[in-house]
């Protein structure tokens, strides 16, 4: 296994460490207001002095008692009101929520002499009016209480979500992931690109129904991580936890996993400069480590991620933030079929780093401007380098050829990535009514990527084909596109407190900066085509516009109403532009199997939503949302002529088209109950359907390669989970232990039965294929997380502790996740991946002073 | 106690059962069993050039792949006078009683492929592995009352059973016991005498 690149995580946190405070930007901050009041005669209080303990940041009341703070970081602070001849009043535990208004109304109670101070805990509404879309925001403390492993887990807790991350009917790529506003995604292979240290995050905001003009490229959904910052004072913790108490010929049931993680923050000089730091490390053997055991020395993979950050307020109005943040990962990969022969699959890694100078300006009480730069360098290794010329050993099957007993996978990749972006934010408000905001971004791409792969050919039922060629799915290609964007978007609060009306636009390019060949087929024989470049011609320059429209208007004091639509688009990745149509790779002869097409136009959803929300009481509220998706111009695989079968299989030559079109339809109940010491959570039901031509991007070219018509009609998709109830709940146990008890339960979701006898034909000769047309079994997790707190102090320091177990899938329910066509669990081999992960749990500690 | 606090103590309970004594094995490595189905299939011959007992074993493969492999074809028939167990005759067998399949004999390979048949016979002359000829020994004859140059002996039962291993990867394939009952005839009599088929001999007066 290679090392972890140390030194350029030294490197990393020596820069971040280097600069400084306070960072905010696009989904990082929100906005505090309210109207301050005498408490006997009710009248507005001028000139209330309101300060953010902690932050430098506030504002006076107007002639009418109203206040608002500007861009403040979400995050939850203490907020102070004082005023001569009145009691001073400090709020604690008010969430600031990234986008949104936090709304906070104070009465003061006159005073002829300086009493002390009157200490509220603030409560967090339970409708935020001006959300006019489905979102879901959650804090540090409920993080640190909830049964998850990483703050992905948490999407999967919603409503209209699967347990694979599929928001609302889409694709599991269509969530983008930013941390503090600046995404931290793969854009060659697609997917989350780095992980950050759990204790770095003070809340995530997930968007799984429509959102503002500000956000872009993601078609479903979008999970916005914010990031801690130093404070005033020296702060230190620890966690550690792990499932191997036990030996394992005791306990099985487990990962061998061990987590470690320390956290650190301050100031670094004086209150204007501090530093935040987390950084975490995670061992694993994995759910396999009983076979991984015979080929790999411990742990089989390891993701070291940390994240730094300095901040500096040269003034309370002017900040400057500088970010780093990395996460490197080892493992190897586990095939069911390699079981005995584990060395034989490549190694895998990823790196992942990015810097980002974050620059904040606050102009006037009722303007700022936010502008960042940031590089992200990303780079995924798969197995040891080998040529396109190279000679291939064939996979050796055990006698019964069920297993791979000797040979390698095929499969050397280097793919590296690199951009650079550059942002800018301006908001302002206008007649106290308006907040417009716009924003550009410019984003230079580095995109290189050496791939070779071989792959044998299987018939549909999994079997390989004897004799036949291997597939080549090689490509080699270095491009440097561009891409950017301009949103301009307008909030109206109509009436104070009351309905909302949000506008905005939002334009996007993406220039290929590629040629795109021209390539012929010429026929030279029966069947038989000669490739020929005959020359190159310019890929498009693609851009478009997305407009947003979202009201919410409140239907009586109890209840409110929203409705939101707009257009959404994401990009390709730049694998379905690039690979296989290098011009230089083409004339050297080199075909591949599934060729890029660098003139893919973006992908895009067209989705409105309706919801009610309605309070039952000061501490429950119930929703319904009803929600429609379009789902056009999807990526799927188009088998063109056919040619030299040596090269691309007999069954031809595919490349990417925007050729399919999906749709989603649901209802959301969700009943909250908030502000409750005894019990307090949530519980959802979801209705969906989900239905499309293709599933996924190398559909159309599988059907082709087993024969198979393509389907005309919609048919369901795999994460077409129809029925899902969800339901956390947060309570107090004796002895002070809090629990947090997690259900998640979905209907069947589809599979293909198509069954064979031997694993080539199908039983039913000439029985037309149906994709999805059989449902597998219902899914239900239950997950308990307990811990319990001690306060100690040693010295002059005070130190919380606090202990825990995080069960998952406590009851060791034998939850389905694959069937074959055979209507087989597991398939042949009875391969237990089949099923979801069995029980675990990991006990643990941390520690805070 | 309350309730709460029965249903509380209870989770913790369970919870701290739960992280003791759980196993989760992976499936062991095990061959795929019952892979062939197998026939064993006894016939009296009798024609003018034959007079033996012929049983032959039929391989069927109900696996869903060809098996391709060195094989020796390890295996035996024997088969016993049901009311005389210690007459018996027993047969090694041998690549040369390959009657069906596609056998390579230089590299001694043999491709099974599935759904097909591979077929192994013997021929016995009714001389036991002692030495004892049963047609002088043990067969009691009578004049075959249609034509008296033929004798036909009386009706006798014989258990076959047979084994086989055609792969060192796959299970012995065991075929029987198989009950057959024949009437051995002396001789082949034809164009003097009505003819009596194999078949016929234990029906004959």
């Amino acid at each position: 296994m290679k090392d972890l690149n140390y030194r350029s995580l030294i490197i990393v946190l020596l820069l971040a460490c280097g600069a400084s405070a306070h960072a905010s930007f696009r989904g990082v901050t929100g906005i505090l207001e309210g109207r301050i009041t005498d408490k006997q005669t009710n009248e507005p209080l001028v000139g209330v002095n309101v300060v953010i303990v902690g932050t430098g940041f506030g504002a006076a009341s107007d002639a009418e008692g109203y206040y608002r703070v500007n861009n403040v970081r979400a995050g939850i602070y203490e907020v102070r009101f004082s005023i001569i001849g009145y009691k001073t009043v400090l709020m604690t535990k008010v969430t600031i929520i990234p986008d949104l208004r936090t709304r906070l109304n104070v009465e003061m109670a006159a005073s002829a002499i300086e009493l002390g101070t009157v200490e509220v805990r603030a409560e967090r509404p339970l409708i935020q009016r001006d959300q006019a879309a489905t979102a879901f925001s959650i804090g540090e403390l409920k993080l640190e209480k909830l049964p998850i492993s990483s703050f992905q887990d948490v999407l999967t807790l919603q409503p209209g979500t699967t347990l694979e991350g599929n928001v609302r009917g889409g694709k599991k790529n269509e969530v983008i992931f930013y941390v503090d506003g600046l995404p931290v995604q793969d854009v060659i292979g697609g997917g989350l690109a780095a992980n950050i240290p759990r204790s770095s995050i003070t809340g995530l905001t997930m968007h799984t129904g429509g959102f503002e003009a500000e956000y872009g490229n993601a078609l479903s959904g979008v999970v916005n991580v914010i990031t801690k910052s130093g404070g005033e004072e020296h702060k230190f913790g620890a966690r550690y936890e792990k499932d191997n108490w036990l030996p394992d010929n005791v306990n099985e049931q487990q990962d061998r996993a061990t987590e470690v993680e320390f956290y650190a923050s301050g100031p670094l000089v004086g209150k204007e400069f501090s530093y935040f730091t987390a950084n975490s490390y995670l061992g694993s053997d994995t759910r396999w480590w009983q076979d991984f055991r015979y080929f790999f020395l411990s742990p089989i993979s390891q993701e070291l991620s940390g994240f730094a950050k300095t901040e500096y307020s040269y003034t309370p109005m002017l900040r400057l933030s500088l970010q780093a943040l990395y996460s490197l990962r080892r493992w190897h990969d586990y095939e069911f079929s390699w079981r005995f022969n584990l060395g034989g699959l490549p190694e895998r890694s990823r790196d992942s780093y990015r810097l980002a100078l974050i620059l904040s300006h606050t102009l006037s009480p009722s303007t700022f401007y936010t502008v960042s730069l940031s590089r992200f360098y990303h780079r995924s290794e798969i197995g040891e380098r080998i040529s396109e010329g190279d000679p291939l050993g064939a996979y050796e099957y055990d006698f019964f050829l069920r297993y791979i007993v000797a040979g390698r996978r095929h499969w050397w990749a280097d793919t590296r990535q690199t951009i650079h972006s550059l942002k800018a934010d301006f908001t302002t408000h206008i007649a106290n009514m308006h907040i417009v905001k716009v924003g550009a971004e410019f984003n230079q791409y580095g995109i290189n990527s050496e791939v070779v792969k071989y792959e044998p050919q299987t018939t549909y039922f999994g079997k390989p084909i004897m004799g036949a060629p291997l597939l080549n799915y090689s490509n080699s290609y270095d491009y440097a596109p561009r891409s950017g964007n301009i949103f301009l978007q307008d909030k109206i609060e109509i009436i104070r407190d009351g309905s909302n009306i949000s506008f905005g636009v939002r334009w996007d390019f993406l220039d290929p900066t590629a040629e795109r060949p021209i390539v012929e087929y010429i026929p030279v024989r029966p069947n038989e085509f000669e490739q020929r470049i005959t020359g190159t011609s310019k890929v498009k320059f693609k851009h478009q516009f997305s407009p947003r429209i979202a009201v919410a208007v409140p239907a009586s004091p109890m209840s409110f109403f929203f409705v939101n639509f707009g257009h959404y688009f994401q990009y390709p990745l730049f694998d379905f532009l690039y690979s296989g149509v290098n011009p230089s790779q083409l004339r050297t002869g080199t075909r591949s199997v599934l060729a890029g097409n660098p003139d893919l136009e973006p992908e895009r959803t067209i989705a409105w939503e309706a919801g009610f929300k309605y309070s039952l009481s000061e501490n429950e509220v119930v929703s319904i949302t009803h929600f429609r998706k379009s789902f056009k111009n999807q990526i799927d695989a188009k088998t063109l002529i056919p040619f030299d079968s040596k090269s691309a299989g007999d069954y031809g030559f595919a490349s990417y088209v925007n050729n399919a079109e999906a749709s989603a339809i649901g209802l959301e109940f969700v009943l909250s109950r908030e502000r409750d010491e005894r019990v307090q959570g949530s519980l959802s039901y979801s209705y969906m359907i989900t239905e499309g031509i293709s599933e996924y991007v190398d559909q159309s070219i599988n059907f082709a390669q087993w024969g198979f018509e393509v389907p005309a009609k919609a048919y369901p998709l795999s994460w077409d989970q129809r029925h899902t109830v969800k339901g956390d709940a947060e309570f107090k146990l004796p002895f002070d232990i809090q629990a947090n008890l997690v259900l998640l339960y979905n209907s069947p979701r589809p599979y293909t039965y198509y069954p064979t006898r031997d694993g080539y034909t199908p039983s039913v000769p000439g029985k037309a294929f149906l994709p999805n047309n059989q449902r597998m079994q219902n899914v239900a997790f239950i997950n308990l997380k307990l811990q319990k707190q001690f306060e100690f102090t040693a010295g002059m320091t005070k130190y919380l502790m606090t202990l825990f177990a995080d069960g998952r899938n406590i009851l060791n329910t034998d939850n389905v996740r694959w069937v074959d066509s055979n209507g087989r669990i597991g398939g042949e081999l009875d391969d237990p991946g089949a099923y979801y992960d069995p029980r675990r749990i990991r006990i643990g500690f941390r520690i805070e002073f | 106690m309350n309730f709460t606090s029965i249903v509380s103590k209870s989770l913790i309970m369970v919870m701290a059962g739960l992280s003791l004594s759980c196993k989760e094995p992976l499936p062991s490595y095990k061959d795929p069993t019952e892979v062939f189905s197998g026939a064993l299939r006894p016939t009296y011959l009798l024609s003018p050039t034959q007079n033996l007992l012929s049983v032959q074993l039929a391989v069927m493969n109900d696996y869903d792949e060809t098996f391709e492999g060195k094989t020796l074809f390890e295996g035996s028939i024997e088969i016993v006078l049901s009311r005389k167990p210690d007459v018996k005759k027993t047969f090694f067998l041998s690549s040369s009683n390959l009657i069906r399949g596609k056998y390579n004999a230089g590299s001694r390979v043999l491709t099974f492929d599935p759904g097909d048949e591979v077929r192994l016979g013997v021929t016995w002359n009714f001389i036991d592995d002692r030495g004892v000829d049963l047609r002088t020994e043990e067969f009691v004859y009578r004049t075959d009352p249609t034509c008296s140059l033929r004798r036909i002996a009386q009706e006798e039962s014989f258990f076959i059973t047979g084994k086989l291993k055609l792969y060192d990867r796959t299970e012995e394939i065991k075929f029987g016991p198989v009950t057959f009952a024949m009437c051995h005839v002396n001789a082949w009599i034809d164009k003097i005498c009505i003819t009596v088929t194999a078949d016929e001999a234990c029906k004959v007066r």
